[in-house]
C-alpha cells in the first residue's frame, strides 16, 4: 500500500478464516436465544434464510474487490466518490467500526462476568484483552491472520466436540412441529442474524491485502460457508438439547450447552475450557477490528504509519464500551432490536452505495490510482 | 518524553503490579468454600421459605493429612453439617445461611434439590432461584419430600457418606423416575405436559432395622406393606433410610396429587422414561408362583389419532428382556412357553398403565404423560384449538396400549433349580434335558 | 531530577574484524614492515611478542648456506614435525640449492617447491600475517634477503577426543560428538557428506580471539539469499572475543528480545548433516563443540535425532507425548492454581473434597504455595547442576524427596501441589532441546502469576500473548511457526508425527525450495512378488 507501512499479504483462505472469526464468536453466544425467542424451534431455518439475505453483500464485496484490486475500502471510496465525499464515507464507516468494537468488548466482558467470574469488574477483562490486541494489531495483517490460522482449528474442534459430546441429551422431537407459525417469525429471526453476519463487510477493509486479488471471491464463499455451517450447527444443537422454550430463556445458550456435557461421570463441567477457547476467538475479532480501524484512519488521514493509532483507538473503544450500555439488558435489547437496522445501514449500505456509484460511473482502479 | 520512553518497561511492570495489588476479585481458595451437597427447599409460614443445605466437612471425608486438630477424639464422624434458615425468598435465606457459617456457599456440586410438600403446593415458581443462579446446574435432579424437605437431609451416612450422594446414587440406579431441573422446567413450560416429580418416603429406624435384611431402596416389585410411611409419622431420632416411592403431580405449577408406586411405574412407561427394570408376574399355569423378567431397553412410541373432536392415543411399548427368576417348577425355556410369557407381560404392563391412566384422567384430570406435546408436534392445527383446555380434553381421550415385548435370553440355566422339570402333561423329564 | 541521557561510548569505531578469512591482528601491526633483512625482522617479531616464553625462534642454515629462521609457538605447533621433518630436511638439502637461495638465482617459489617437505604451506608477505600464522600454530620460515616468508601448517595440540555428546545422548545412532577443534568437526561432517557440493567457508571473528568460524552448507540446496544474509550479519560482528557459539547466536539472531531460541545448537554431527540436507546452513566455531543451525523454527525443538532412527510408530507416539509434555511443563501449575482458586466447579466432586481436605491447615494461598514450591524446585535444580556429578544426583533426589515429605508433614504445603510441581519439573526435562526447556521454565512463572490473578482467563490471555509473539518471530526469513502458520500442508509430515522415511518425499518448503524432491518414488519396501517358479529339486 502506498505510504502506509503495511506490506503484508494474505491468502484467500486466511481472509476467509478472518471473516469466520469476525462473525462467529459473538454470534454463537447471543444469537440462539434471540432466534428462539422469535422463531421458536425454527430458529435454524432463520439462519439458513439469513444466508440468502447475506449473499448479495458477499457478491458486492467480491465485485468491489476485483474491480479495485489491492485497495481497501478506505482507498477506493475516495476513487469512486472523490476526495471529500470519499473521506466522509470512510470516516462514517470508521466510526461505525469503533462503535462495533466497543460493542464487542462489552459483549465479551459481560459474558465473562455473568457466566464465569462475577465479582471481577468489567474493565479488567476489557483492558487485558485490549492490551494484547494492541500488541497484535501493531504487528500488521500477517501476524493477525497467522494467529487466526493457528486458533481456528482449536475453536472448530472444540465446538464440534461439545456438540458431539452433548448428543445424548439431544432429542429430535424438539425440532417439531416445523414452521408452526409460518414463515414470518422465521424472517424476523433472520433479520436479527443479519445484524451479526453483516460484519463480513469488514472484508472490504482488508481486501487490499488479499493476494491474488481474485481470491476475494473464494474467501467470501469459504467465509460465508464456514460461518453459516457453524451457526446452523450451534443453533440446531441448542434447540435439540434444550427445546425452544428453554433456549429462549437462557441468556448464554452455548455456555449452558457446554455445561451439559457429561461423559462417564468424568468428563464433565468443561464449560470453562469452552470459555477459554472462546476468549481466543473474540480476541482475534477484536484485534482484527482494531487493526482495520487504525489502518483506515491512517489511510483517511494520509498518515505514514498506522501503528501509533492502535493504542489510542483501543483506549477509545474501551471507554466507549463502558459508556454505551448501562446494563446487560440494555445490551441485549440493542443487539436484538437495533443492531439489525444499524448494520443494514453501514455494513450493507456503504458497500452497496459504493458499488452502485462505481457501476454508474464506470470507475475502476488499481494500486497506482490512489491519489 | 525521553523519560517516558526510557521507563517503558518500568511502566509496564507498574501497571502489572497495580493489577496484583488491587486484589483478585473472584478468587476463592478451596478452603474458603462450603460445599453444598444437598439443598432442601420448604415453605415457611405464609409467605416465607426455608432453605436447608447440607455442607460437607472435607476433613472427615477427604482423608487428608492429619494436620493439627483434625477429627481426633471424635468418635461419630459426621460427614457434614446441616444449616437451615428462613427468609422471604431463597436468596435472602442463602444470605442468612452465610451469616452462620464461616465459609462461602458453593453450589456447583449440589447433588439434589429436595422440594418440600408445602412449597410444592404453593407453587413451583418459587424455584426460580435454582435455575437463575450461576452456580446451579440444570441437570440437578429434583425430588419431592413427604413433608418437610429438611428432614430428608438427616439421613445418616451409610455406604455413601453424604445424603446428596445417597439420593443421587439411588436415582442413578434407574429404578425410579428421575427428573432433572431442566426437564422439570420444560415439562412445566409446555402446554401439553405437566410436571411429575419423584417422591421419597422416609423409613424410620424400627422399620429400617426390620427391612434391613432385605435391603431398603426401591426395587420395583417390592411387596406392599413395607412401612410406606408418609408424612409426619416419623421417629424423633431422624430417618434411618430413604426410599423412592411414588411421585407428585403438578398442575399449573402447583402440587395437586400423588401417584402411588404402581401408578408411578405406569407413568414411567407411558412417558418413555424407563431405562431398565424388572417385571414380576405369575406363572402362566400356576398363579401362585412368580416369574421375573428383566429388560434392558425400552421404548415408548405414542401416536395420536384425531377424529373430529375425539382424540385417541396409540401407545406402543417396545422392549427386550431376559428371564431372570422363576419359582414355578416347570421349564419356561421352551419357545411356546416364552410366547405365553410375553402375552402375560402385556397384561402386566397394562395393569400399570391403566393404573396410571386412571389416576391421571379420572382423579387428577391432568396430562402428565406429555401426550399433549405429542399431539402438538403431530397435528399443530388441531392443537391450536385444544391447547388452552387440554387437561380436560385429555381426561376424555382414549388410550390404547400395544406392547412388543420379547424375551430374548433365559439366563444361566434351562430348568428351574430343583432338578426335575415337569412339562404340562406331568411326565418326568430327566434333568438336563429340555 | 532525571539523569541526563547519555549516549553509550562508541569504542571500536573501526571496521569489523570479520570477513572472508582475512585476519587483522589486534592491536594492529600495520606499522611494522617486512624487510629483506632477517635480523631486523626477527627483532621486530621479538618486539611484537615481547619475549613470550612459549614463542620459539631458531636460526638455522638451509643447506649449510642460506640463513633462515623458524618461529613457532610451543604447544600449538607440532615440535616433532618441525624437528624431524622440516628442520632436518632443510638443513640437509644439497648445498647447491642453498647457494641458489643465497645468490637468488631462481625465484623463491621454485626453490621452496623443491625443498619444503610439508604439505600445507602458504606464502606470507607481511609481519601481520606472520604473526597471525604463528598464533594459529603454524611454523613460519623466514629467509634472509627475501620479503616473503613461508607459513607451514604444523598445527597440533592436545584436545579432547571424539566422545559421546554429553547433552544429547541417543539410544540409537552414532555416538560421535563434535569436539573443540574446528578441523576435526568439519572432518566429521565431510565423512558424512562426501560430495563436492559441501562448501566450507572460513571466517574469522573476534578481535582478540580471532576465532575461526566455518560456514558449512550444501551448495546446491542452500538458499543464496540466506547465505548472503548470514555473511552480512557475521561480518558486522565487532566484538572482543568469541568464546562460544552462543556469542555468535546472540549477535546474529532476528529477535534479540524474544525469550525463544531462534537458532538451534547441537553437538551431534548427524543432526547437522540432516539439517544440511534440508537446505539449512551450519556454523561451526572453533573452541566449542556446539554447532549452530540456521534457520530454526519452533517444531525443530520438538524433534530429536533418534526419532528418525527408531520405528516410526514409536517415534510418532513419542513426539505426540512431547507436545503434551510441552503443554504440561508450561501450563500444569497454572491450571492447577486457576482451577482450585477460581473454577472449583470444574473438578469432580470427590477430587474437590480430597483437595479441600488436603488444603486444610495449609497457611498459604494456592498461588503463593505454587510459586514457593517452584522456586524451591529451581534452586534444587541449580544446586544439582553445580555439584560434582556423583554427589549432584544424590543431593537432588534426596533434597526433593526429603524437602517435599518434610514440608508436607509440617503442613506447609499440600501433597497435591508437590505432585503438580514435581510433574512439571519432570516434564520440562522431557523436552529434547534444552534451550526450549529453559524458555518454558521462564514462561511458566508468568503464566502462574496470570492464573493466580485471573484464573483460566488469565491463562488464556497469557497464551494469546505468547501466540502473537511467536507469530511475529522469524528466523532468517522463515516464519517461526511454519508449517502450522502459514499453512504448508506438505511439511506436516514431520510436525506431530514422524512419517516413515519412504513417505518423506519433499524438503521443507521455505528452506529447501531449490530442490524440493528429496528422494525417488516409490521407496516403500515391498516383499518380492511370488513368481511361478519351478519347485526346487529334491524338495517335496
Amino acid at each position: 500500500m502506498q505510504g502506509i507501512r503495511e506490506e503484508g499479504f494474505i491468502h484467500a483462505r486466511q481472509a476467509a478464516i478472518l471473516m469466520w472469526f469476525n462473525v462467529l464468536p459473538t454470534a454463537i453466544i447471543f444469537l440462539p436465544s434471540f432466534l428462539a425467542r422469535r422463531a421458536q424451534q425454527d430458529a435454524w431455518i432463520a439462519v439458513i434464510m439469513a444466508i440468502l439475505l447475506t449473499l448479495p453483500l458477499g457478491f458486492i464485496l467480491t465485485w468491489l474487490g476485483t474491480r479495485f484490486p489491492h485497495l481497501t475500502l478506505f482507498q477506493y471510496s475516495e476513487i469512486i466518490l472523490g476526495k471529500a465525499l470519499g473521506k466522509i464515507i470512510s470516516l462514517f464507516y470508521l466510526l461505525a467500526l469503533i462503535q462495533l468494537n466497543a460493542l464487542v468488548l462489552r459483549e465479551f466482558s459481560e459474558f465473562l462476568v455473568s457466566a464465569v467470574m462475577p465479582e471481577t469488574p468489567l474493565l479488567v477483562f476489557t483492558v487485558t484483552l485490549v492490551a494484547v490486541a494492541v500488541y497484535g494489531a501493531r504487528n500488521g495483517i500477517e501476524v493477525i491472520s497467522r494467529s487466526a490460522e493457528f486458533v481456528m482449528p482449536l475453536m472448530v474442534l472444540f465446538i464440534l466436540t461439545i456438540l458431539f459430546l452433548v448428543t445424548p441429551e439431544m432429542s429430535l422431537r424438539n425440532l417439531f412441529p416445523l414452521l408452526e407459525r409460518g414463515v414470518r417469525p422465521v424472517l424476523a429471526g433472520a433479520v436479527v442474524v443479519l445484524g451479526f453476519t453483516g460484519e463480513i463487510s469488514l472484508l472490504a477493509g482488508i481486501s487490499g491485502f488479499i493476494n491474488p486479488p481474485q481470491g476475494i471471491r473464494m474467501s467470501v464463499i469459504l467465509g460465508l460457508a464456514g460461518v453459516f455451517f457453524f451457526l446452523v450447527l450451534v443453533v440446531l444443537g441448542g434447540i435439540l438439547v434444550f427445546g425452544s422454550a428453554e433456549t429462549a430463556r437462557l441468556t448464554f445458550v452455548v455456555f449452558s450447552l457446554a455445561r451439559m456435557v457429561s461423559i462417564a461421570n468424568f468428563l464433565e463441567r468443561i464449560e470453562v475450557l469452552f470459555m477459554a477457547i472462546w476468549v481466543a476467538g473474540v480476541f482475534i475479532k477484536v484485534m482484527l477490528n482494531l487493526y482495520i480501524t487504525s489502518l483506515g484512519l491512517a489511510t483517511v488521514m494520509r498518515l505514514t504509519d498506522f501503528r501509533p493509532l492502535c493504542a489510542p483507538l483501543a483506549a477509545l473503544m474501551v471507554a466507549l464500551s463502558v459508556l454505551l450500555f448501562k446494563n446487560i439488558s440494555h445490551l441485549l435489547f440493542y443487539l436484538e432490536e437495533i443492531i439489525p437496522i444499524w448494520a443494514f445501514l453501514w455494513a450493507f449500505g456503504i458497500p452497496v452505495f459504493l458499488a452502485v456509484v462505481a457501476a454508474f460511473r464506470k470507475t475502476k482502479g488499481g494500486r497506482n490510482d490512489v491519489p | 518524553m525521553m523519560f517516558l520512553k526510557r521507563c517503558k518497561v518500568g511502566l509496564v511492570f507498574l501497571l502489572l503490579g497495580m493489577l496484583f495489588l488491587s486484589g483478585c476479585w473472584s478468587r476463592r481458595e478451596i478452603e474458603e468454600l462450603a460445599l453444598v451437597m444437598a439443598a432442601a427447599a420448604d415453605a415457611e409460614g405464609d409467605n416465607n421459605v426455608r432453605l436447608s443445605v447440607f455442607i460437607v466437612n472435607p476433613r472427615e471425608i477427604g482423608g487428608g493429612q492429619p494436620s493439627g486438630a483434625g477429627g481426633g477424639g471424635n468418635t461419630n464422624k459426621v460427614p457434614g453439617e446441616i444449616v437451615s434458615t428462613t427468609g422471604s425468598d431463597f436468596t435472602e435465606a442463602a444470605r442468612r445461611i452465610e451469616e452462620q457459617i464461616p465459609r462461602r456457599l458453593f453450589w456447583a456440586h449440589n447433588r439434589v434439590i429436595i422440594v418440600g410438600d408445602g412449597l410444592a403446593r404453593r407453587g413451583l415458581t418459587w424455584l426460580d432461584w435454582f435455575s437463575r443462579d450461576r452456580q446451579m446446574r440444570l441437570n440437578t435432579p429434583v425430588i419431592l419430600a413427604p413433608g418437610e424437605a429438611r428432614e430428608v437431609l438427616d439421613l445418616p451416612p451409610g455406604v455413601e457418606l453424604v445424603p446428596g450422594e445417597i439420593i443421587s446414587g439411588i436415582l442413578n440406579n434407574h429404578v425410579t423416575l428421575k427428573i432433572e431441573l431442566k426437564e422439570l422446567l420444560s415439562m412445566w413450560q409446555a402446554k401439553g405436559d405437566n410436571p411429575v416429580i419423584p417422591r421419597v418416603t422416609l423409613v424410620s429406624p424400627q422399620e429400617h432395622s426390620g427391612s434391613k435384611t432385605q435391603g431398603a431402596g426401591g426395587r420395583e416389585q417390592q411387596s406392599q406393606g413395607e412401612g410406606g410411611s408418609e408424612g409426619r409419622t416419623r421417629q424423633k431420632a431422624g430417618p434411618a433410610a430413604i426410599r423412592f416411592e411414588g411421585a407428585g403431580v403438578f398442575r399449573e405449577g402447583k402440587l395437586i396429587g400423588y401417584l402411588d408406586h404402581l401408578e408411578t411405574l405406569g407413568t414411567m412407561w407411558l412417558r418413555g422414561e424407563v431405562k431398565e427394570g424388572v417385571l414380576t408376574f405369575h406363572c402362566p399355569e400356576h398363579p401362585l408362583e412368580k416369574v421375573s423378567v428383566r429388560f434392558h431397553r425400552a421404548q415408548t412410541k405414542v401416536t395420536p389419532q384425531v377424529e373430529g373432536e375425539k382424540v385417541t392415543f396409540w401407545v406402543k411399548i417396545i422392549s427386550e428382556g431376559d428371564l431372570l427368576e422363576q419359582t414355578c417348577q416347570e421349564s419356561l425355556a421352551t419357545p411356546e412357553k416364552i410366547e405365553e410369557l410375553e402375552k402375560t407381560l402385556y397384561h402386566e404392563l397394562n395393569k400399570r398403565v391403566q393404573a396410571a391412566l386412571n389416576k391421571a384422567q379420572r382423579e387428577l384430570k391432568t396430562d402428565i404423560f406429555g401426550f399433549g406435546e405429542v399431539l402438538h408436534r403431530d397435528n399443530p392445527k388441531f392443537w391450536k384449538q385444544v391447547e388452552d383446555n387440554w387437561n380436560e380434553i385429555f381426561a376424555g381421550a382414549e388410550v390404547k396400549l400395544e406392547t412388543q415385548i420379547y424375551i430374548r435370553r433365559i439366563g444361566m440355566s434351562y430348568n428351574p433349580a430343583g432338578g426335575q422339570g415337569r412339562n404340562t402333561s406331568g411326565k418326568m423329564v430327566s434333568p438336563g434335558g429340555r | 531530577m532525571p539523569r541526563p541521557y547519555r549516549k553509550p561510548l562508541r569504542l571500536f569505531q573501526r571496521g569489523s574484524s570479520g570477513g572472508q578469512g582475512k585476519k587483522f591482528p589486534y592491536p594492529p601491526l600495520d606499522h611494522y614492515t617486512f624487510v629483506p633483512d632477517l635480523k631486523i625482522n626477527l627483532e621486530q617479531l621479538k618486539e611484537i611478542f615481547h619475549n613470550s616464553s612459549d614463542v620459539v625462534k631458531r636460526d638455522f642454515l638451509i643447506g649449510g648456506q642460506a640463513k633462515a629462521a623458524i618461529i613457532y609457538i610451543d604447544g600449538l605447533a607440532d615440535k616433532k614435525l618441525i624437528e624431524d621433518t622440516l628442520l632436518r630436511t632443510l638443513q640437509h638439502i644439497p648445498p647447491e640449492l642453498g647457494r641458489a637461495l643465497v645468490e637468488k638465482t631462481a625465484p623463491l617459489d621454485r626453490i621452496l617447491e623443491i625443498i619444503v617437505p610439508l604439505a600445507d604451506v602458504s606464502p606470507v608477505e607481511s609481519i601481520s600475517d606472520i604473526v597471525n600464522h604463528v598464533l594459529c600454530g603454524d611454523a613460519v620460515l623466514l629467509f634472509d634477503g627475501y620479503t616473503k616468508a613461508l607459513a607451514t601448517s604444523t598445527r597440533s595440540w592436545e584436545h579432547r577426543s571424539i566422545d559421546e555428546p554429553l547433552t544429547e545422548s541417543a539410544v540409537r545412532g552414532s555416538r560421535e560428538g563434535f569436539v573443540e577443534n574446528l578441523r576435526t568437526n568439519t572432518a566429521l561432517i565431510r565423512r558424512r557428506l562426501k560430495t563436492p557440493a559441501l562448501r566450507v567457508e572460513n571466517l574469522c571473528l573476534g578481535r582478540y580471539s580471532q576465532t575461526n568460524v566455518a560456514l558449512v552448507y550444501l551448495h546446491t540446496l542452500a538458499d543464496p539469499a540466506l547465505l548472503q544474509e548470514i555473511r552480512r550479519r557475521l561480518e558486522r560482528i565487532n566484538i572482543d572475543g568469541i568464546l562460544e557459539s552462543a556469542y555468535i547466536e546472540e549477535l546474529i539472531e532476528d529477535n534479540p528480545t524474544s525469550p525463544f531460541p531462534q537458532i538451534d545448537h547441537t553437538e551431534r554431527p548427524d543432526k547437522v548433516v540432516a539439517a544440511l540436507l534440508e537446505g539449512r546452513v551450519a556454523l561451526l566455531i572453533d573452541n566449542t563443540p556446539y554447532a549452530l543451525i540456521i534457520p530454526t523454527i519452533f517444531i525443530q525443538f520438538m524433534q530429536a535425532s533418534e526419532d528418525y532412527y527408531e520405528r516410526y510408530w514409536l517415534a510418532s507416539f513419542l513426539r505426540l507425548i512431547r507436545f503434551v509434555v510441552l503443554n504440561i511443563a508450561l501450563l500444569l501449575p497454572s491450571i492447577y492454581v486457576a482451577v482450585s482458586t477460581y473454577h472449583q466447579e470444574m473438578l469432580p466432586t470427590r477430587l474437590l473434597i480430597r483437595l479441600a481436605a488436603q488444603r486444610e491447615g495449609v497457611p498459604f494461598p494456592a498461588l503463593v504455595e505454587a510459586l514457593l514450591l517452584e522456586l524451591v524446585f529451581e534452586v534444587l535444580r541449580e544446586a544439582g547442576v553445580r555439584l560434582p556429578r556423583m554427589v549432584g544426583q544424590a543431593v537432588s533426589i534426596v533434597g526433593a524427596l526429603v524437602i517435599g515429605e518434610a514440608a508436607v508433614s509440617a503442613g506447609l504445603f499440600s501433597p497435591a501441589m508437590v505432585i503438580v510441581v514435581a510433574l512439571t519439573g519432570i516434564s520440562s526435562f522431557a523436552l529434547p532441546i534444552f534451550a526450549m526447556a529453559i524458555t518454558i521454565r521462564l514462561l511458566r512463572f508468568i503464566m502462574l502469576i496470570l492464573a493466580g490473578i485471573l484464573g483460566f482467563y488469565g491463562i488464556m490471555i497469557g497464551l494469546l500473548a505468547i501466540l502473537i509473539h511467536l507469530t511475529t518471530l522469524r528466523s532468517f526469513g522463515v516464519d517461526y511457526l511454519s508449517p502450522v502458520t502459514p499453512y504448508h500442508v506438505r511439511d506436516f509430515k514431520d510436525v506431530f508425527v514422524r512419517t516413515p522415511l519412504w513417505a518423506r518425499l519433499t524438503r521443507p518448503t521455505r528452506i529447501g525450495y531449490r530442490d524440493p524432491w528429496r528422494q525417488g518414488t516409490p521407496l516403500r519396501p515391498t516383499p518380492p512378488k511370488s513368481s511361478n517358479q519351478e519347485p526346487k529339486e529334491g524338495v517335496d
